[in-house]
């Protein structure tokens, strides 16, 4: 994971937000951090040319405006979006949400813990495994 | 003596009367030219007198005996025109009691045999013809050329017209649906030679449509010559309505099914959100201002996130009972064997506790994960509430006629009688949760699994000595009732 290269999280809840935020620094992680509300800011992130391209997405279910799912949709139908690695990171244990999740072509799904210690494991796991996987560039 | 015999005699004696009488008028002729000088006229008259005396006795005989002969003959021809009448009447069990020998007599037993057979005939007749009233179906029968010909009372009940009304229409006339469908069934039937069980709608005569189940097939004649099409059918309209009532239930039963879920997904996102948040602000604050918090705000601070730990199992914990028997997976045949090892490899057992399975546990049909679920509970309560330096966990299963009995024992502290029934509702726990952290959900769970697997579940115990849960587990597919899906 190219660490010049930003980390987009898409997460309605502020103390998620938080929580990514102080894991990412308790971990010494070096991307920069971009937090969209929901899919919706998240596209609009994504669309501007004047910004850069994340490294991956991590990507709450439950929004408003537009959720994960949604996004999802429109993310994995677009040949230059497809390619940055989307990490489902949500509260939903539900089957259904896996499912639809992984049929629309995502790296990975977490389930959020709410021990916030386990929390920053689940980060920890997410940067380790994507510091050593290659990406298209 | 045949009718034939009487009439030859009747005329024998009628020629020989008109013999005599031509023959004496001759007699008195010649007697009148040859003697009439000679015979004096008394004399003569006399001899007359004699001949005509003679004559008439012989002609009277003869009227007598012919009379005779000939008044059986008409006895015989008004008992025949009797029966006669009286059979025209309907009256098919009478018989002509006439036993002569002459042709008569046999008229009257080929005619008592023909109306034997009319009988006969028309017994059956009615028989059928009952046998048509008397069917809940209603009956059409055709001609060749598809015209309807004959029907009974509940063809005519079912569609609203009258027998009249029926003869000669077009059979195409009665079907409500399009011809397409009407030829479609038809082309089957002349392939086949009959239909069975064709749903379609019958057009009454006010032009409602019914639901009709029909069956019919093609009548054939002995020289195998089509005659026609038999058609039987049956209002199915209760049946429809009973099938509407049930689909109309049966999305209900989704969409509360599917309300259930919703709200089960609701209760796990929008409840488990702000918990994680608590927990998560409630550890930066330890962490953060480790330096500035004394002794009792660390405690609370602990047990604010122990309580936010506790909140998210009890959630996790009705969750997961809401979901069982909701949400059902496929019965397989199942290896408890291979799942009670996995598991117990899976639950990383403190050394001090040993678990040991009694012979070989059987192989049953149930769904997988829930079996592994009744276990895992079962287990790992024997082993939180274990108070012994060396715990022992027994498991083991006894074949009995109609189900598996298994049994999960310990030498665990052991459970008061008195609580034999309340640990298996939901919440309920006999420590308190500072003491031993629990939901009180296990066993609530583990009671519903085995409930729907067609089993029951009890404990039996002893203070100090330890306890052992029984369960069962049914053999038949009856278990299989609680499990639909």
């Amino acid at each position: 994971m190219n660490p010049n290269k930003p980390i987009l999280l898409v997460e309605d809840d502020l103390v998620d937000q938080m929580t990514v935020k102080r894991s990412l620094k308790e971990l010494n992680v070096s991307n920069r951090l971009v937090i969209a509300n929901n899919g919706e800011e998240a596209l609009f992130y994504l669309n501007d040319e004047k910004y850069q391209k994340p490294a991956i997405i991590l990507l709450d279910i439950n929004m408003p405006r537009m959720n994960g799912l949604e996004f999802l949709e429109i993310v994995k139908n677009d040949d230059e979006l497809k390619k940055v690695p989307v990490i489902v990171l949500s509260t939903s244990k539900a089957d259904s949400d896996r499912i639809d999740s992984f049929n629309l072509g995502v790296a990975g799904y977490m389930v959020k813990p709410v021990d916030y210690k386990k929390f920053v494991d689940v980060i920890k796991t997410i940067h380790m495994y994507w510091k050593l996987s290659e990406l298209p560039e | 003596m045949s009718i034939k015999a009487k009439l030859s005699v009747i005329i024998i004696l009628i020629g020989l009367m008109f013999f005599l009488i031509t023959g004496f008028i001759a007699w008195t002729q010649l007697d009148e030219k040859g003697q009439a000088a000679s015979l004096d006229v008394s004399k003569m008259n006399k001899k007359l007198e004699q001949g005509v005396k003679v004559l008439a006795i012989i002609c009277l005989l003869i009227l007598f005996v012919s009379h005779r002969l000939l008044s059986d003959v008409v006895k015989s021809i008004n008992v025949l025109k009797k029966g006669a009448e009286t059979i025209g009447k309907g009256k098919y069990d009478h018989r002509i009691d006439l036993s002569t020998a002459d042709e008569l007599g046999k008229l009257a037993v080929s005619f008592n045999k023909m109306t034997e057979n009319l009988q006969k005939t028309t017994i059956s007749r009615d028989y059928v013809d009952n046998i048509v009233r008397s069917m809940h179906g209603g009956l059409i029968v055709t001609s060749p050329e598809r015209y309807i010909q004959t029907v009974n009372s509940s063809a005519c009940d079912m569609l609203g017209y009258s027998k009249k009304e029926f003869h000669g229409m077009p059979l195409e006339n009665i079907f409500a649906n399009e011809s397409a469908i009407f030829k479609k069934s038809f082309d089957e039937l002349l392939n086949k030679g009959f239909i069975r069980y064709v749903e379609t709608s019958f057009k009454t005569k006010d032009g409602h449509r019914i639901p009709v189940l029909f069956s019919a097939s093609v009548m054939r004649g002995a020289d195998e010559q089509e005659q026609g099409i038999v058609l039987v059918s049956a209002d199915i309209t209760e049946r429809k309505e009973s099938e509407l009532k049930q689909n109309r239930l049966l999305e209900e039963l989704d969409s509360v099914n599917k309300e259930l879920n919703d709200f089960a997904y609701i209760v796990s996102h929008d409840l488990k959100a702000p918990l994680r948040g608590i927990s998560s602000i409630a550890t930066w604050i330890q962490e953060d201002y480790k330096d500035r918090l004394d002794k009792d705000g660390k405690e609370q601070l602990g047990l604010l996130v122990n309580r936010v730990n506790r909140l998210q199992n009890l959630i996790d914990g009705i969750l997961h009972y809401s979901r069982v028997g909701r949400v059902n997976e496929e019965k397989e045949e199942v290896d408890l064997n291979e799942v009670v090892i996995e598991l117990i490899d899976s639950l990383s057992l403190p050394s001090h506790i040993m678990i040991s399975i009694d012979g070989r546990l059987p192989t049953v049909f149930c769904e997988p994960t829930r079996m592994s679920q009744l276990f895992q509970n079962l287990i790992s309560n024997a082993v939180k509430y274990m108070d012994k330096e060396q715990g022992l966990v027994r498991i083991g299963c006894i074949e009995k006629d109609d189900c598996w009995q298994f049994f999960i024992s310990d030498n665990g502290p052991g459970i008061d009688e008195k609580y034999f029934k309340k640990i298996f509702q939901i919440f309920q726990t006999l420590k308190a949760r500072d003491e031993v952290e629990s939901t009180g959900i296990g066993l609530a769970v583990v009671k519903k699994i085995v409930e729907m697997n067609g089993g029951r579940i009890w404990v039996e115990s002893e203070l100090g000595k330890g306890s052992t849960f029984f369960f069962t587990i049914a053999k038949s597919i009856e278990g299989e009732k609680g499990g639909n899906k």
